[in-house]
């Protein structure tokens, strides 16, 4: 009798970060042939219409929609170990950006989310290297000069002629630290949390030629640094993914010439095959 | 296979403890750490199983007290800090709030700080990271007080007494502003000032006097930046009448020149000076010990409260 084992991972990331075109890769990669992947669809169960409107949407490089609020649910993937025979079924919760963005400005996990996270073996944490907020000092920049007339009218700005604080405006880095710590700080929390960091769009950094790692501890230093202080809490690799494997604007001559899967592309420590998004998946779980 | 979201909520769990008002819930919603920053009790629960450190920040109103701190925290967000690196931190709420007057996105011309209201103590939080620490990890509570409470504190001992952190103080950093140094008619009023309050601190009996004071000549970009020999000899002045009265009376005296936030001053980058304060802060200290930080009269009724008096304040004397 084929071994089994169920695996619940929460999906992590502010607006925009790659969370759903992640899965509609993964969905389309698990049940192809294209290019070599260690795990592999095994069966439908139940209903998969959210996971096939995204992937086939995917597949013909068209932008993906983002996850609203509204439209959360829970995604589940019943897989094969093509290594270990071992039957695996994956189950991510899709949720939107704005939830976690929630977390940090209203404080609040939702239920459901604390619920699943009770009984999640890790996680992944999508940042996006092309949208994400720097701690911009005022001496460090050509102060109004540069802000001009994007500027804000002045019935928004405070009797000191400044704008009020908006926390959605604080740096990524900070925000993404505090839902760790959120996660951290919870009574059922079992350290080590095995973490698989997504840069996501990594496609747009192939010219910088460094590593994600590299990429974490240039740009999101106070995040790396707390991922490097706390590795008894968070077991994490860092990856570079590219879901779409390109701009579906520019790009699309050369995207759509190739098979949907090549266009996949994952970086990382201890990735053997660079279309191979499940080895995240086996790192996770290993 | 989807599922949509998951029904109605089951019993809520009991929320982490947190600093301040919770906001408003929902039933289907649990609250969070507030990331504000911490009251004592917050601050004293902070104790149960870490080693920490606390530095008292004093001064007058504008000497730079909260930009000192704030200044860590954004230091903390371009990198490690010499050896040590940011481990995690109970009120980065509050840290980005108190930034927020420093940041393009406040559309200011200039970088400012949100000033400290006058009112209870509130603590600042970051833990670092660093070679030598035990387990690596050291937690650095930084005291949040309005300048007026040092103002009052400086010209009263009952004032002064109200300050229950004082007797819990591993490092005393006492601000005095550059800015005023540089002014020959409010330079001598400053270091009066800055004398008259670490002087009712002592003898009230409420800093302790193995305590390391640092006294700190916060902006110092200004004497710098003026370029007058006689600022700096004035200074060294200052530092002889300081060590003279001062010297024997606390565990250590040491003078430091800090600039937070520097004008383009040759050689002053930001956050000058802070890292050997770090340094400072990480490795040395005048003593092991528990946590206190509970005046007596907030010691309340509630399970939580009494826990933490049996299990602090029996042994906050084991000095």
């Amino acid at each position: 009798m084929t071994e089994s084992v169920s695996n619940q991972f929460v999906m992590i990331g502010l607006p925009a970060t790659g969370k759903t075109s992640f899965l509609a890769a993964l969905w389309y990669l698990v049940q192809h042939g294209e290019v070599e992947h260690r795990l592999t669809l095994e069966r439908m169960d139940g209903d998969s219409k959210h996971l096939n409107q995204i992937s086939n949407l995917w597949a013909g490089c068209e932008v993906v929609p983002r996850t609203s609020t509204s439209g959360e649910r829970t995604v589940s993937m019943v897989l094969n170990d093509t290594s270990t025979k071992k039957t695996i079924t994956l189950t991510f919760p899709d949720l939107s950006g704005e939830s976690f963005m929630s977390q940090w400005v209203d404080r609040h996990f939702t239920t459901s989310y604390n619920e699943f996270l009770k009984e999640s073996f890790g996680g992944v944490l999508f940042i996006s290297p092309l949208n994400y907020q720097k701690p911009a000092r005022i001496p460090s920049a050509s102060l109004l000069k540069e802000i001009g007339e994007t500027g804000k009218p002045n019935d928004e700005r405070d009797g000191e002629g400044s704008i009020p604080w908006d926390p959605t405006q604080a740096p990524t880095q900070v925000q993404l630290v505090e839902l760790l710590q959120f996660i951290a700080g919870r009574e059922y929390f079992k350290p080590p949390f095995r973490l698989a960091l997504v840069i996501s769009a990594w496609d747009q950094l192939k010219g910088e030629k460094v590593s994600p790692q590299k990429w974490l501890s240039d740009e999101m230093p106070f995040l790396s640094q707390f991922l490097e202080s706390n590795r008894r809490l968070f077991d994490f690799n860092v990856y570079g993914v590219s879901a779409q494997g390109g701009d579906y604007n520019k790009d699309v001559d050369e995207l759509t010439g190739m098979s949907a899967s090549e266009r996949i592309l994952i970086e990382g420590d201890g990735v053997k095959n660079s279309h191979d998004l499940t080895e995240l998946l086996t790192w996770l779980m290993r | 296979m989807t599922t949509p979201p998951q029904g109605p909520p089951s019993a809520p769990v009991t929320p982490q403890p947190s600093a301040a008002a919770s906001p408003a819930t929902t039933p289907d919603v649990i609250d969070l750490p507030s990331g504000n920053e911490l009251d004592a009790l917050a601050a004293a629960e902070l104790q149960g199983a870490q080693l920490v450190r606390l530095i008292v920040v004093a001064g007058p109103v504008g000497a730079g007290k909260t930009t000192l701190i704030t200044t860590l925290h954004d230091l903390f967000q371009t990198g490690k800090i010499g050896d040590h690196a940011f481990a995690s931190s109970r009120t980065l709420f509050a840290f980005e709030r108190r930034c927020h007057l420093s940041r393009i996105a406040s559309e200011r011309s200039a970088a400012d700080t949100e000033r400290t209201k006058f009112g209870e103590v509130r603590y600042l939080h970051i833990q670092i990271s660093g070679p030598e620490l035990r387990d690596h990890l050291l937690d650095l509570l930084f005291t949040d007080v309005s300048g007026e409470s040092f103002e009052l504190a400086r010209d009263s001992i009952s004032e002064c007494q109200r300050l229950h952190f004082l007797k819990m103080a591993d490092h005393f950093l006492l601000l005095i502003d550059c800015e005023k140094i540089i002014d020959r008619k409010k330079r001598n009023q400053v270091i009066h000032d800055a004398m008259m309050l670490l002087r009712s601190c002592l003898d009230s009996g409420m800093l302790p006097a193995s305590c390391f004071v640092d006294v700190l000549w916060t902006k110092y970009d200004f004497v710098a930046g003026a370029r007058n020999g006689e600022h700096a000899s004035f200074l060294e002045k200052a530092t002889e009448e300081f060590q003279k009265q001062f010297g024997s009376r606390v565990g250590r005296l040491s003078f430091r020149k800090v600039a937070a936030r520097p004008a383009d001053v040759d050689g002053l980058e930001f956050g000058y000076g802070l890292p050997e304060l770090l340094q400072e802060w990480a490795t040395e200290s005048p003593r092991n010990r528990t946590m206190d930080l509970l005046p007596d009269e907030q010691l309340g009724s509630r399970e939580s409260e009494k826990f933490l008096q049996r299990h602090f304040n029996s042994e906050s004397d084991s000095k």
